[in-house]
């Protein structure tokens, strides 16, 4: 399933957003127009793709983004949207209106939501304004960048508005070149203490975890790895693979963290496969020269079976960034 | 019975309809619901070959009716409109034999176009007085032709593309009902004339449909597919043009106001003949071994 991004711009600022770095470097008025959208829809169709995620920036930015989604549906794609969930009344009853008819099963919202404490109050507000219309069809995605969090917020939002019982959970990575809140190597351990702190809530309100990628597979204990895949409801994955996110420029790239590491543009491949075939082997490249995120990974019995892809791979070119240019030229395209 | 099998091309007329029998007849209407009665009376003793229909107000607005399914329908609207109000209209439109056409002159329509075709729509540019924009032309031709996905037409392209012999001209204003070598277009006077425009301009072969069946012998007639060869007796943009053999100089007439059809045609030609090439290639017998 590729990224579409249809706005750059957003209206938060999260202190780890990994999209930072592209929409600093790019023109955060571009947005994604109607031609190179129906071009894209169909490079995903001729893939034999038939879901699409909806990016930004903040996706419901794009004026045409109810149109965007009812366009998807009308070609049979399936669509989740990646989105704050903050958006004014009239946008908000506008898309409630449009979307009014849909089939649930075919439209989904990740409403990436940030600890209330720690955020203004209309952000919030507007917030739960978004998931009385749209909770039944949202599942909460929340970011991990301190070793200490508090999520309890996130139980208590899944129950008040009908989420759905997944919960999105994303390690944040460090954007290479670029300074954003992310949790060190050191720090992993803590974090994932904190987050099995929450793991009775996990069992009796029924949630499932989604792990996002980037997580390795030695940072967890025995004990953990089994409680981790109780929650996760088995589907629990060490991998760290290109997610293909295309921008409105119509430039393609790897993954938010990797966003200008080998920089294509999407007329370049004929189709998905191929360019998933591009990226596996420039990241074949870098863990060529480096296996994994820790020196053990060299010699990991668990990466050696494929079970572990060494954590992710913006954490090993970040440590390249400084470094004299001693290894092979692809580790220093960022 | 018109000898030389051309349609007929007439008003919304009943009175003039019921004379001919035994007749292809494009019928052209403004009246959205006059399009399933019409059909019903060139039915009784012709057939219709479509029903063209005319439009103003944006095809977002259309309410297509229950007896529209009984006949081939051409729509000329002037846009689309909304997206969101066309995908109503798409819906009721689906189960049609419909070909929409949308006028050239306006920036959204070679976006709307795409974006019709795409969701399964016929459809197709009709060009009037108003100015091409010759790049949007050119990015929806390469849409049409170069296709990631099977999609729904867009006039005229696909039928160049589909009828481009490498030795022959095409006419593509038989995509319009307007190429005399197959249509004819009539009057409620009985005036008969060989395009449209000839029809309003009053430029007419002759009066009385009764002559139609002799129109063979018409020295107009006869005299009209003499006119091309006059296009070359002197140096002119359509002579010199590698394109021609697809546009026929469709556009002579707005080579100064409105220049650019030369490169996007050219773009077509060659697009038109790759298309060729490729379809001979899979029509290629492939030697064959005896079977053991």
């Amino acid at each position: 399933m590729a990224n579409l991004l249809i706005t750059q711009t957003c209206v938060r600022s999260c202190p780890y957003c990994f999209a930072k770095k592209h929409m600093d470097d790019n023109d955060r008025e571009g947005m994604m127009n109607w031609k190179d959208f129906i071009y894209l829809v169909d490079f995903l169709e001729a893939s034999g793709d038939r879901h699409v995620s909806l990016l930004g920036g903040e996706p419901t930015l794009h004026p045409e983004f109810p149109d965007y989604i009812v366009y998807l549906l009308e070609r049979g794609f399936s669509v989740n949207t990646f989105t704050s969930g903050i958006m004014n009344e009239k946008r908000l009853r506008r898309l409630e209106r449009v979307l009014a008819g849909a089939n649930p099963d075919k439209i989904s919202f990740v409403v990436n939501i940030n600890d209330p404490l720690k955020s203004n109050y209309s952000e919030t507000e507007r917030v739960k304004c978004f998931l009385e219309s749209f909770g039944h069809v949202s599942s909460p995605g929340y970011n991990m960048y301190r070793p200490k969090f508090e999520m309890g917020f996130l139980f208590d939002y899944i129950n008040t508005y009908g989420m759905r019982k997944h919960l999105r959970l994303g390690l944040t990575h460090p954007i290479a070149g670029k300074k954003n809140a992310y949790i060190r190597l050191p720090e992993i351990n803590q974090m994932i203490e904190t987050l099995l702190s929450y793991e009775e809530y996990f069992i009796r309100f029924r949630v499932k975890a989604g792990l996002d990628c980037g997580f390795p597979l030695c940072v967890y204990t025995d004990e953990q790895l089994g409680k981790m895949y109780k929650i996760s409801g088995g589907r629990l994955t060490f991998g760290c693979g290109p997610a293909v996110d295309i921008g409105p420029d119509m430039m393609v790239w790897c993954c938010f963290p990797l966003s200008d590491y080998h920089k294509k543009s999407i007329y370049d491949f004929n189709n998905m496969q191929e360019l998933l075939e591009f990226y596996r082997e420039k990241q074949m490249n870098i863990r060529t020269e480096v296996q994994g995120i820790f020196e053990e990974c060299d010699t990991c019995h668990w990466r050696e079976e494929n079970m572990c892809d060494g954590g992710c791979l913006a954490h090993q070119l970040n440590n390249f960034v400084n470094e004299a240019p001693v290894r092979m030229p692809e580790v220093y395209q960022v | 019975m018109n000898k030389m099998k051309h349609i007929l091309v007439c008003e919304d007329n009943e009175e003039l309809i019921r004379k001919f029998s035994f007749e292809a007849i494009v019928v052209k209407t403004k009246n959205p619901e006059h399009v399933g009665h019409i059909g019903r009376v060139v039915e009784e003793t012709n057939k219709v070959h479509c029903i063209e229909l005319t439009i103003e107000d944006n095809l977002s607005g259309l309410n297509p009716l229950d007896d529209w399914k009984e006949v081939p329908l051409h729509i000329k609207a002037p846009r689309m409109g909304h997206f969101l109000d066309f995908v109503r209209v798409r819906h009721l439109l689906a189960p049609l034999s419909v070909r929409v056409f949308l006028n050239s002159g306006y920036e959204e329509t070679y976006t709307d176009l795409q974006l019709m075709s795409s969701l399964g729509i016929n459809c197709g540019l009709y060009f009037d007085e108003n100015p091409i924009n010759w790049k949007e032309c050119t990015d929806l031709m390469d849409f049409v032709v170069y296709p990631k996905v099977p999609r729904a037409t867009v006039e005229p392209f696909h039928y160049i593309i589909t009828e481009y012999q490498p030795k022959e001209t095409i006419n593509f204003s038989g995509v319009y009902f307007n190429n005399p070598e197959k249509y004819l277009h009539i009057d409620k006077n009985e005036n008969v004339a060989l395009t449209a425009e000839n029809l309003t301009a009053g430029k007419y072969l002759f009066n009385g449909v009764e002559q139609i069946q002799n129109i063979a012998e018409n020295k107009a007639y006869k005299a009209y597919f003499q006119t091309w060869k006059k296009k070359f007796h002197k140096i002119s943009a359509c002579s010199a043009c590698p394109a021609w053999r697809i546009c026929g100089g469709f556009f002579e007439n707005r080579l100064e106001s409105n220049p650019g059809c030369r490169e996007a045609f050219s773009e077509l030609i060659d697009a038109a003949d790759l298309h060729y090439n490729n379809k001979e290639k899979e029509n290629e017998k492939q030697p064959q071994l005896c079977q053991l």
